[in-house]
């Protein structure tokens, strides 16, 4: 199965943007290929995997699609947006860039936002130097498939020294008909001491069948700063498989904010490496899950150099017969001495039916060294649900409010007022009663 | 206003009320004083509706009502207050926010309307000035990084605002200095009302020297093994519980 999946995918690997003319990528599609056709996509056998059943996005066939005007576009643009955030925003319909629903003018000097697809006819020397820098297609079947068929995505590249404030949103939409695929390919570089927020979006309409396949690379020069946000609201027949790169150098500072709401399987991966000295990571996570939803986040901190730190808070809530899985590792390499880092997940479930796994690993190889890990899996409080209602708030009230309250502790930590108002907005409307809780949070 | 006959309750399987009868009128300060154990708090959480304790035998009425076969959200909607021995930290639910809905909510039992937010925050300033609590814990999470004195002045301060009719008191008194618990008992003799009754449960006659209770019951046992004025705590101060316990055996 996994090999005819394999060879149905490939078999789209035509017209792809600047093949047969630039080589380099053609080099990096070519290696791609060969390690998928080698390695399959990964199936439960393998640990990584074990609770993840990808069966059913290669079962069902998903084939890439041409670009084409979809009626609904403006709907479903428009409850993906943020409300009232001053964003720079580039849009994708179907994984493919739509130049009329984007909006990128009056960038600063040493900005450069464009999607990928522009970026290759331009054949520019840095692209070559760093898309797929670290030979990322090797990690698993999806990325060497994203990598195979890399054509479009975001590309953002912040020259030294350049602060740049504005946030930029990149939204993916999947729309039109059922067994869609989009393969999306986002590269962020920030230069030496510069500064730049990206958020991503996904979004699809319910009911329909799709996958979103999706790499973002980020490097980190020295001393650059990048908050990343990620919210994944697909589509309720959805499947999403995320995989986040992420490498930093000396002095650099990356903060990651990743909330997954949508979607019927996800699976998303981040991997940290802090090559340089000094470089931190703050990770802040959400999960949230309902009816017969699986999530899946696998997250590795690699700590390469001396003196990095990481710090890395995940939370889920699990209702219904919905499926968490969480799996966070740290890895301390030997000459990374004076590590401090940090995990802590813990897990809430709102049903007996719905079931997590959770798993923060620690490799340490380094001698001195500050590390802490921990996962929690527990049900609302007792107590606490007995005391709201003594104040006369419903039972059905009384638990929402403490699941929105576990939510927002992680939602809170975002800086944006305008994402932390939508987010609330999302995970609250999960929540029976929503509408009586709202006023906690005005 | 309430009124408990021969409640037997258990909790896991073990006897903890067994047989207390107990009568309170609209307008009476009831002070239930024992030994540890006695079965005084397992009285104030039946009460409030908690789960996990298992009613036996006999009936609760309260206004008219049985008490027992309601939730412990309508209780309070039916003016049934409970102040917490440990009231409890809940992050990340504002506290004057759970004050509001709650008032809403018992508004709405009533058929009231709903204050808003200018009627409701006035009357928070009002209620606030009773018990002496500061404004910016207001805007906290409830109870959470509170000092304890300030956790028990909220509960009286939420007591203040959701104006209950019958206000259940589990050791408010208990790790309060004497400042505090002057403060809380001001607090709560300046709602008291003719048509208002409270129950205080205490280990000490500390507290009824400045909430003086017009019954005094001694609970051992899972019973009440003798009722007076405030005399019998007096007596109980300078005596303990051990004669009131000999002389019910006796009996």
């Amino acid at each position: 199965m996994s090999n005819e999946a394999v060879e149905h995918f490939l078999s789209q690997a035509t017209d792809l943007p600047g093949m047969n003319d630039v080589a380099w990528l053609d080099e990096h599609r070519k290696a791609a290929t060969h390690s998928l056709s080698t390695m399959g996509f990964p199936t439960r056998r393998v640990e990584e995997w074990k609770y993840t059943d990808v069966s059913a996005i290669l079962n069902k066939k998903f084939s890439l699609s041409i670009p084409e005007q979809q009626e609904d576009v403006e709907t479903i643009l428009s409850s993906a947006k943020i409300s009232d955030l001053d964003c720079h925003q580039l849009v994708f319909v179907n994984g493919h860039f739509s130049e009329t629903h984007s909006c990128t003018d009056e960038l600063p000097d040493g900005v450069n936002i464009v999607n990928l697809k522009e970026a290759i006819s331009k054949s520019d020397n840095d692209l070559e130097e760093y898309l797929n820098k670290h030979h990322h297609h090797e990690k698993n079947g999806f990325v060497a498939l994203n990598t195979s068929l890399i054509a479009d995505g975001a590309v953002i590249w912040i020259d030294k020294n350049v602060e740049f404030t504005k946030p930029v949103n990149l939204i993916f939409v999947s729309t039109g008909s059922n067994n869609t695929a989009s393969n999306i390919r986002n590269l962020i570089v920030a230069g030496i001491n510069s500064r730049v927020d990206v958020i991503e979006t996904y979004a699809g309409v319910d009911n329909l069948d799709y996958f979103t396949n999706t790499v973002t690379e980020i490097h980190l020069e020295d001393g650059a700063k990048v908050n990343h946000y990620k919210i994944q609201e697909e589509g309720d027949s959805g499947y999403h498989v995320g995989n986040l790169f992420v490498s930093q150098q000396k002095n650099s500072s990356f903060n990651s904010y990743q909330v997954s709401i949508g979607g019927k399987l996800v699976r998303c991966d981040l991997d940290i490496n802090l090559s340089g000295t000094n470089a931190e990571s703050t990770l802040y996570g959400l999960y949230m899950a309902q009816d017969t939803q699986h999530v899946d986040f696998h997250t590795t901190v690699n700590h390469i150099s001396p003196n990095t730190r990481s710090n890395e808070t995940y939370r889920g809530v699990l209702g219904d017969k919905s499926r968490g899985v969480f799996n966070g590792k740290i890895v301390v390499h030997k000459d990374a001495q004076k590590t401090e880092a940090h995990l802590s997940n813990a897990n809430l479930l709102l049903s007996s039916n719905a079931e997590v796994d959770t798993k923060p690993e620690l490799e340490i190889y380094a001698d001195d060294v500050k590390c802490s890990h921990g996962a929690t899996i527990g049900r609302l409080d007792d107590n606490m649900l007995f005391y709201l209602r003594t104040r006369a708030i419903e039972k059905d009230v009384a638990r929402s409010l403490l699941t929105f309250a576990f939510a927002e502790d992680v939602i809170e930590k975002i800086n944006y007022p305008q994402i932390c108002k939508r987010l609330q907005k999302k995970v609250m409307g999960k929540l029976p009663d929503s509408n009586v809780i709202e006023d906690f949070v005005q | 206003m309430l009124s408990i006959k021969n409640l037997h309750v258990n909790v896991d399987n073990k006897k903890i009320l067994t047989g207390l009868n107990l009568d309170v009128k609209a307008g009476e300060v009831h002070a239930i004083m024992g030994p540890n154990g006695s079965g005084k708090s397992t009285l104030a959480n039946v009460l409030a509706g908690r789960d996990g304790y298992e009613i036996i035998e006999g009936s609760i009425e309260y206004k008219g009502k049985d008490l027992i076969s309601l939730s412990p959200e309508e209780r309070a909607c039916e003016g049934v207050f409970l102040a917490f021995q440990y009231p409890v930290e809940i992050p990340g639910v504002n506290n004057v926010y759970l004050l509001k809905a709650g008032i809403n909510a018992v508004r709405k039992h009533k058929g009231l309307p709903e204050l808003d937010a200018v009627e409701f925050l006035s009357l928070v300033k009002d209620k606030i000035k009773l018990v002496e609590m500061k404004e910016d814990l207001l805007n906290r999470a409830v109870n959470e990084g509170f000092s304890g004195g300030e956790k028990k002045r909220n509960e009286i301060f939420q007591m203040a605002v959701l104006e209950p009719t019958l206000a259940i008191l589990d050791e408010t008194d208990s790790g309060l200095d004497i400042d505090a618990l002057k403060i809380v008992a001001n607090g709560v003799n300046n709602l008291m009302n003719e048509e208002r009754s409270i129950i205080l449960v205490t280990h000490y006659q500390r507290l009824l020297n400045y909430i003086v209770p017009h019954h005094v019951h001694v609970l051992s046992g899972g019973k009440i093994l003798k009722s007076g004025d405030k005399e019998l705590a007096m007596e109980l101060e300078e005596r303990g519980y051990d004669w009131v316990i000999q002389e019910s055996n006796a009996a």
